[in-house]
């Protein structure tokens, strides 16, 4: 066996394995984000997933797909594209700005700060609109009874 | 896939104009599947029980519970009924939180033990299937809703 025959054995095979190997790590990880690890800080905003209204409960299930953000900007989740922030209550984004994130623009903040004093929604920040009229800037009624807690 | 997400974002990553499904789902922190598998999990917990499961995963401040439970009260529909998974991965800290009518059904050792076993996968790293698991275990304590109340 030749110098180079022993070189393309015994070195090439395994380097061109290893290459295949990590391509393929690569590009399975790349499309993807990535997996949680215990310990690493959390990046990504605040979302609050709630179910799918039950089958004629909601005035049909065209409604499904919503994926309302807090800043009344109607986003794309599943195929049926919403208009504006129509479907935006007001609960649902108190709950979003509650928990420190602040509204974008100060139309949005001076209607959390004062408590329904702009202008009815009739534009895009609606949603933010609806923080005033149906946040009231007072304190909810505490609505919990029980639960659990748990740290890992 | 379509989950009804209320999204308490307040940065602009979010302001984009293409409204692609994937670039909703690779911005976020779960892909296509775990998002599918978190829409049937909710869903499916809160048509088999009756009540209402949300489900939080952010921030949840200094005092976690105080925040869970102002989530829950600020929570749309009936809170009575709701039941708020809150999940802070960057805290590691997990809350359930009942409302009234929920905590009869689901009273705190029921919830208590749905949150050891997701613990026990957060711990792992498994954030999709602690929650899916969870979610289920919580909606087989609740059982089915008791006809006398329809």
């Amino acid at each position: 066996m030749s110098v180079a025959e022993t070189l393309i054995i015994y070195a090439g095979i395994p380097l061109a394995l290893i290459l295949v190997v990590t391509l393929l790590t690569v590009a399975r990880s790349s499309g993807r984000p990535p997996r949680y690890k215990p310990g690493t800080p959390w990046e990504y905003e605040d979302v609050w997933y709630e179910p799918h209204p039950e089958p004629g409960a909601h005035g049909g299930s065209g409604h499904a797909g919503e994926l309302i953000t807090g800043h009344g900007d109607s986003a794309h989740q599943g195929g049926t594209l919403h208009g504006g922030g129509e479907h935006v209550q007001p609960g649902a984004l108190a709950s979003a700005l509650a928990i420190g994130e602040t509204p974008h623009g100060e139309h949005g903040s001076t209607a959390l700060s004062s408590g329904g004093s702009s202008a009815p929604g009739s534009r895009s920040t609606g949603g933010a609109t609806a923080i005033g009229a149906g946040g009231t800037g007072t304190l909810p009624r505490r609505t919990a009874a029980g639960g659990a807690r748990g740290t890992w | 896939m379509s989950l009804n997400q209320v999204g308490a974002d307040g940065h602009t990553s979010t302001e984009h104009t293409a409204n692609s499904i994937f670039d909703d789902a690779t911005s976020g922190p779960f892909s296509l599947k775990d998002l599918a598998r978190l829409d049937e999990a909710l869903t499916m917990a809160s048509r088999e029980t009756g009540l209402r499961f949300t489900l939080f995963i952010g921030q949840l401040g200094a005092d976690t519970r105080a925040t869970a439970e102002d989530l829950h009260a600020r929570s749309r529909g009936d809170t009575t009924e709701a039941v708020l998974v809150a999940v802070s991965p960057g805290q590691r800290v997990l809350e359930v939180v009942t409302g009234t009518h929920a905590a009869r059904r689901l009273p705190d050792r029921a919830c208590a033990l749905a949150v050891l076993s997701m613990t026990n996968s957060l711990s792992s790293g498994d954030l999709v299937g602690a929650i899916v698991n969870g979610l289920r275990q919580l909606s087989d304590q609740a059982g089915r809703p008791s006809p006398a109340r329809h």
